[in-house]
């Protein structure tokens, strides 16, 4: 009661702090307190003290006033702050713990505050603070874990990208709780961003769990992510349902997650006539290559059959591009009845090829043909190369080249194929960068094709570099020699990539052509065509591979440089030494 | 000496150097790396703008007050360029053992000279004008007065009539206040502005402002019967029991701590707690430790204070986390978390037995809160820190609590001095310090609610400490 009392005159008090201090003379709410606070003071004294002040403002005249409010609120408030309540009641429930194992590794506030303004504040050269934060290892701080969250939400998307691909990552499921309350409460990109990253770190199970949970929802990006969490099984119920979707990123996400179903099989080759007809395909050959029985591939190629026949006999073009999605969908199979119905079609490619477009089709039977011949370039069979070979035309060999490639020998490729270097140039480069890039789907992955010693003379009297660094053999001494003719020519805009290649090639004298490279990079003249070769050779350069004698000798180079290009080779290879360290001192 | 990666960190001037001097050590700057016989001086060549390599090094000779030189032109010290080399030697790399050149040999002479004539100078006893002082104290006083008359003003007026002209008048008062020698008056006057003028919730504002009147009433009282006791005395003796002449704005200086034996012979030290801030009032930036003392058990703060037009000369306080030693630490008057200070520090690695030390002084819940409410009752101060052990951290309802013995407090992240979240990470620490630990608490009244919540800062186990706040 007494506390009660004295919490209302606070109250008043404070009433007449905002008011002015004369309106206290004679106050009516604050002398109907005087009493209460006066029986208190009998018991203890303060309380009579705290009457006596009240008294003495109540009867203030305008000048005194103040004084007398204020010693009155100072009593008063100084009371109370002994009287605060700190208790709390009920069942204490234990904190549960993270399984974080964050670091106690002290970094200094100064470090630390640089990274949380970068953030938390707006303005250029953050992300450069949180990369170098994140390389450093200081996120592993549990100080800046709620921040990093929160950094989800910026408005620089690179820096929120970055947040939820690289750092936040590193903590785990301990961080699930947080993203989940902060995903029911938000909406936006950010929420995109707390879905992946929570799709990321929960269980299979879980995330089927979410995923069907949040396929309702109304933003298009959260079912879109949610349809690309369905994998894995038990969910292809919700995956239809995704897949008819209004929006087709949604459509896209849900075919893309159909192709681990096996059960989607059916419902993926129905929708293959129709306008997702390009993502049913594409998902069905996914599903394909991962092995099905040949009756269900017969039955497949059966209703391609059934498309084929119809093309051909009512000449509608339209329907190629279903017969094309068709073709496509069982190129996954590569056994049975997926090649043979594409030689099937392949045998009636003249038939095809003069079938004109159709007012609402976008292919005409010429772009069938081709990427018919694409599909049989890349199928790996024999029969498909036979028809290929039959129509060589050295002035566009790619598809014939590709599939020779696959099912022939070296000897056979070069000797077929080695006139198109003598051709027109634009013929050449196609041929060269076919084998050098190797990026082009026709052909195997680099390692697995082996190519005829010939095509390295051949690049080499032709002055074909790209071709040459990519041949290059340790044992091919004519080939090493002009490879090292151009390395060590530091005006040479290539003499990076024949540097590279020469290691790639396992030649043993390669790091003291590095050493002699940044040796004469230092005396050198710098155009800014070598200045733009150097940052490409920087870009690809495999520090990692060199030794520590190596790095330290090329080191030792380079650090009596000067020059931006010359500081960088520096800052890559103490970079790289850096790593080193820190990956030796870590394990 | 140990030089790790943490000293390099505390010995920055400011977060941007140690960016760049990361950037210089990794990027292969350093041209050359040395080290004298003995191991007191690093020395070395660094590749800088200029046609000549920087030569920066880095002189432990006295290890409590290493000396950082450079052949930049930079103002900092230590520069980007020492500090690279400094983080250098933390990393590891190979430094060679070369004879100390010439130049720096001749300016450690004249640092040794330096060093015998500043002990020369402060084994002096200091002469003390006292008709000046009287003076001093006269102003200050009318200082005072005025302050008083510009208070009672505005609580006739109330705080509800106050209009932007009022904030005007309170900045003229701030200024004539110091030029009356009372620049602690005048920062609180300046407080008293900003949370009259300030963009919030108006209930909320009124608050701030109440508490702040209650201050400077409280500032103007004690300040005068301080001034005039001590205008009384003959001696002019300052009050060495209270902090009320800091309050009203004294620079302390460490001789005139001395000669009041506000001093403690070897102290250890370990800081718990580390803010930066910016004091608008103050026009400063702020840099607040607060520290354990080993020996006596007390909670002491450090504050460095950076003017905000020459901040970036002045060097920027930092964390620390080594155990902090000095022949002499001053101490300021007043008996609850006084201010320290000191001339030469050196350092060492905490250890177990320090972290069982500091254990070893912390309170029982009870009596912190004890403590905490008879420091909040004086309106000079808004928050009480102390150590505290509990048995265990939990929730009850959606309160987080910490609970010692029989007795609870609710943690809560506006009830300390600190804008960081440091409830939530309670969650987040590793499950062995959710009980039978000790953590540095910031108490702090709850406005309207008339309760005390506690805001955890430092988690302190057998075998870490573990920082919840910058």
């Amino acid at each position: 009661m007494t506390i009660a009392a004295l919490r209302e005159t606070a109250i008043e008090l404070r009433r007449l702090t905002i008011a002015g201090s004369p309106l206290a003379r004679g106050d009516f709410r604050l002398k109907k307190l005087v009493p209460v606070l006066q029986q208190t003071g009998k018991k203890a004294a303060v309380f009579a003290t705290i009457a006596g002040a009240l008294e003495t403002l109540l009867e203030s005249p305008k000048a005194q006033s103040a004084q007398h409010l204020l010693r009155a609120t100072t009593l008063v408030n100084a009371v109370l702050a002994t009287q605060l309540k700190h208790r709390v009641e009920g069942e204490l429930v234990p904190l549960e713990a993270a399984d974080l194992h964050l670091s106690n590794r002290p970094v200094a506030a100064k470090t630390m505050r640089e990274i949380l303004e970068a953030l938390s504040s707006t303005g250029s050269g953050r992300l450069e603070v949180i990369v170098e934060g994140h390389r450093s290892g200081y996120f592993r701080d549990l100080r800046l874990m709620l921040p990093a969250l929160r950094a989800l939400d910026d408005r620089y998307s690179e820096l929120a990208e970055f947040m939820e691909q690289e750092v936040l990552p590193t903590y785990g499921r301990a961080i699930l709780p947080h993203l989940q309350r902060a995903f029911a409460q938000e909406k936006g990109y950010a929420q995109v961003r707390r879905l992946r990253l929570m799709l990321r770190l929960l269980s299979d199970a879980e995330r089927r769990a979410l995923c069907i949970e949040l396929a309702e929802s109304d933003v298009l990006e959260v079912r879109a992510a949610a349809a690309g969490g369905l994998t894995g099984g038990g969910a292809t119920k919700e995956l239809f349902v995704l897949a008819k979707d209004r929006a087709h990123e949604v459509r896209a996400a849900a075919y893309g997650a159909l192709a681990t179903e096996p059960d989607a099989l059916d419902f993926l080759a129905k929708a293959i006539p129709t306008q997702d007809g390009q993502l049913a395909s594409t998902a069905l050959a996914t599903l394909l290559a991962q092995g099905v029985q040949d009756p269900v591939t017969q039955g497949l190629a059966e209703q391609a059959d059934a498309y084929l026949a119809n093309v051909l006999e009512r000449k509608k073009a339209h329907h190629l591009r279903k017969l094309l999605h068709w073709l496509r969908a069982l190129a996954g199979d590569k056994r049975g009845p997926g090649i043979e119905l594409l030689l099937r079609v392949a045998a009636q490619r003249a038939a095809l090829s003069k079938l004109p477009a159709a007012v609402k089709a976008d292919i005409d039977g010429r772009h069938f043909v081709e990427r018919l011949d694409e599909l049989l370039a890349t199928c790996g069979d024999e029969r498909a190369t036979e028809m290929l070979l039959e129509r060589l035309n050295l002035k566009a060999p790619r598809h014939a080249f590709e599939a020779s490639v696959r099912t022939r020998n070296p000897a056979f490729v070069y000797d077929t194929f080695h006139a198109v270097m003598a051709r027109k140039r634009r013929d050449r480069e196609l041929l060269s960068d076919q084998i050098v890039c190797g990026y082009d789907e026709g052909l195997p992955p680099r390692g697995e094709v082996a190519w005829d010693p010939r095509w390295l003379d051949l690049a080499i009297a032709r002055n074909d570099r790209q071709l040459a660094f990519m041949l290059l053999t340790a044992s091919h001494g004519p080939a090493i020699q002009y490879a090292e003719d151009i390395a060590s020519d530091p005006k040479d805009h290539e003499s990076g990539d024949a540097l590279l290649a020469l290691r790639d090639a396992g030649y043993a004298r390669w790091s003291s052509l590095l050493d002699r490279r940044i040796a004469a990079q230092r005396t050198g003249r710098h155009s800014t065509k070598t200045y733009w070769s150097d940052q490409r050779f920087l870009e690809s350069f495999p520090f990692d591979a060199l030794s520590d004698q190596e790095l330290a000798d090329a080191e030792a180079h380079a650090a009596k440089m000067k020059g931006s290009a010359e500081a960088q080779y520096t800052t890559r290879m103490a970079e790289e030494r850096f790593r080193r360290r820190t990956s030796t001192k870590g394990s | 000496m140990s030089i790790d990666e943490a000293f390099v960190d505390s010995a920055a001037p400011n977060a941007a150097a140690l960016t760049k001097a990361r950037k210089l050590a990794r990027g292969g700057k350093l041209l050359a790396r040395h080290q004298d016989a003995d191991g007191t001086l690093i020395f070395g060549e660094c590749a800088g703008s200029g046609k000549q390599a920087y030569r920066p090094s880095a002189d432990f000779q006295d290890p409590s007050n290493p000396v950082y030189r450079c052949t930049c032109p930079s103002r900092q010290f230590p520069c980007k360029h020492t500090l690279a080399l400094l983080y250098a030697f933390a990393s590891g790399e190979a430094f060679t053992v070369a004879d100390v050149p010439e130049d720096i040999a001749a300016k450690r002479a004249k640092q040794v000279a330096r060093a015998e004539n500043r002990k020369a100078r402060a084994a002096k006893p200091k002469k003390v004008n006292k008709r000046a002082l009287a003076k001093k104290i006269d102003a200050q006083l009318d200082g005072l007065a005025t302050l008083e008359t510009l208070l009672h003003d505005l609580m006739r007026s109330g705080l509800g009539a106050i209009t932007a002209k009022t904030a005007a008048v309170l900045e003229k008062q701030a200024k004539q206040l110091g030029d009356a020698y009372l620049p602690g008056a005048q920062y609180a006057v300046r407080q008293l502005a900003g949370a009259l003028g300030a963009d919030e919730n108006p209930e909320a504002a009124y608050d701030h402002a109440i508490a702040q009147l209650l201050r400077i009433a409280t500032l103007c009282k004690r300040g005068v019967t301080y001034l005039e006791a001590r205008k009384a005395d003959p001696e002019l003796t300052p009050d060495t029991r209270t902090p009320i002449a800091a309050w009203l704005g004294h620079a302390w200086q460490l001789s005139e701590l001395r000669a009041l034996e506000l001093f403690e012979e070897n102290a250890e030290l370990v800081q718990l707690y580390f803010r930066a801030y910016d004091d608008l009032a103050r026009r400063e930036r702020v840099e607040l430790g607060v520290w354990l003392n080993l020996k006596s058990g007390a909670l002491q703060q450090t504050l460095n204070y950076r003017p905000h037009r020459a901040e970036r000369f002045m060097k920027e306080a930092s964390s620390f986390h080594h155990v902090r030693q000095t022949p002499c630490l001053y101490r300021y008057p007043g008996e609850t978390l006084p201010r320290v200070r000191w001339d030469e520090a050196s350092e060492r690695p905490l250890d177990p037995r320090d972290l069982a030390t500091l254990r070893s002084h912390a309170l029982d819940l009870s009596a912190a809160i004890k403590a905490a409410k008879g420091r909040l009752k004086d309106p000079l101060y808004e928050t009480a820190f102390a150590l505290v052990r509990y048995d265990q951290l939990g929730r009850v309802g959606d309160a987080t609590v910490l609970q010692s013995g029989d007795e609870r407090i609710v943690l809560n992240d506006d009830a300390g001095c600190d804008p960081m979240e440091t409830v939530a990470l309670l969650e987040l620490v590793d499950g062995a310090l959710h009980r039978n630990q000790v953590a540095l608490l910031a108490f702090r009244p709850q406005a309207g609610a008339h309760s005390l919540h506690a805001k955890p800062l430092t988690l302190i186990s057998e075998a870490q400490i573990v920082r919840l706040a910058l």
